[in-house]
């Protein structure tokens, strides 16, 4: 039988929102991800949110760790993934990042025509290799956190972020190269 | 790490995501007060991650009770009436196992097809797999359960590396 959790408090509720008022973007941000749209990504934050909340309340009612908070938006992502039939998902995905609307990143004044083309590359880049890169430049993990969120070991994050890396860095001098004749 | 790449490294660190919109975030912090005031009236044993317990436990008892009813398990030829009974009681679903492990990964079925369509797009096609494994434990007896599920999904998308 399942033993309840215990009761949580006005503490505990002021430090889940500091917790999710500090995380929020991060988890966005990895959720946009694996959804469609900016709208879909905040209903699957809130459903994150409930998730993690049962889980913690065996734990003393707690905010959760960030790679917990990851793997679980991963999780169910893939669910909503499956259930609305993938490829539809991925192709849709593809024509918003390419027809430029729904933009995830935000691109800083100066500089601004380089950080639009390397937002458009980052956008292209195979979903596998932008999940780690988005959990490592945005999400703030380490590869060791990165490879407990995603099932993987630290060294193929690693190896994964690197070769994201590598992959950026060869188009967008491509775009350059032929930008320049 | 070269310093081009650290480089390109601190130019990604000037991307900024986008926050939740004010109306998501008030709808999260409301969330919050909601689940603060149900308070442990729904229960927390079930992990955040893959299936509910409930379900895991379901799934892991059909397994063991056909394993019984074959002798796999335990060196038994028939099965214990008694454990049938149990095994509909949710009491002892949720106490008779102990979850061991969860993970879920994608992986490609093989390599991907690289197609040429009519308008001169290069595309790569593959197949995705899906893979949701749990292993579970079964207190009584010791027997380590382990159930996976494949799900294949085709992808599709393009390509200039060909």
């Amino acid at each position: 039988m399942k033993s309840p959790g215990k009761p949580c408090g006005p503490n505990c509720s002021q430090a889940w929102k500091e917790w999710f008022q500090e995380n929020a973007s991060r988890m966005l941000a990895y959720a946009r991800q694996r959804s469609n749209s900016a709208e879909e990504a905040e209903d699957l934050v809130q459903d994150a949110l409930i998730k993690l909340w049962h889980y913690q309340e065996e734990r003393g009612n707690v905010p959760p760790d960030l790679p917990l908070a990851f793997s679980v938006l991963r999780f169910l992502g893939m669910d909503r993934g499956r259930r609305r039939g993938r490829t539809e998902k991925r192709n849709q995905k593809i024509i918003q990042f390419q027809a430029g609307e729904d933009l995830w990143l935000d691109i800083p004044a100066e500089e601004k025509e380089d950080a639009e083309m390397l937002r458009d590359e980052v956008n292209q880049l195979p979903e596998k290799l932008r999940e780690v890169l988005t959990l490592k430049i945005w999400g703030g993990l380490t590869f060791a956190q990165i490879g407990e969120s995603l099932g993987l070991s630290h060294n193929t994050a690693a190896s994964r972020y690197r070769y994201a890396l590598a992959q950026l860095q060869k188009k967008l001098k491509h775009l350059k190269d032929s930008r320049h004749g | 790490m070269d310093s081009s790449l650290k480089d390109l490294e601190s130019r990604l660190e000037k991307l900024t995501p986008r926050g939740m919109s004010d109306d998501g975030m008030a709808r999260c912090e409301t969330l919050i007060d909601e689940l603060a005031q149900l308070g442990s009236e729904e229960g927390g044993a079930s992990s955040p991650v893959g299936w509910s317990w409930q379900v895991t436990s379901v799934a892991a008892a059909v397994t063991l009770l056909v394993g019984l009813v074959a002798g796999r398990w335990m060196g038994q030829s028939d099965v214990n009436p008694s454990i049938t009974d149990l095994a509909e009681e949710p009491e002892f679903l949720s106490s008779a196992f102990e979850i061991i492990d969860e993970r879920s990964w994608l992986q490609l079925d093989g390599a991907p097809e690289v197609i040429f369509t009519l308008n001169g797009e290069v595309r790569e096609i593959g197949t995705e797999v899906d893979v949701s494994e749990e292993t579970v434990l079964h207190r009584d007896s010791g027997n380590y359960i382990t159930r996976r599920v494949l799900t294949h999904q085709p992808i599709e998308m393009p390509t200039n590396q060909f």
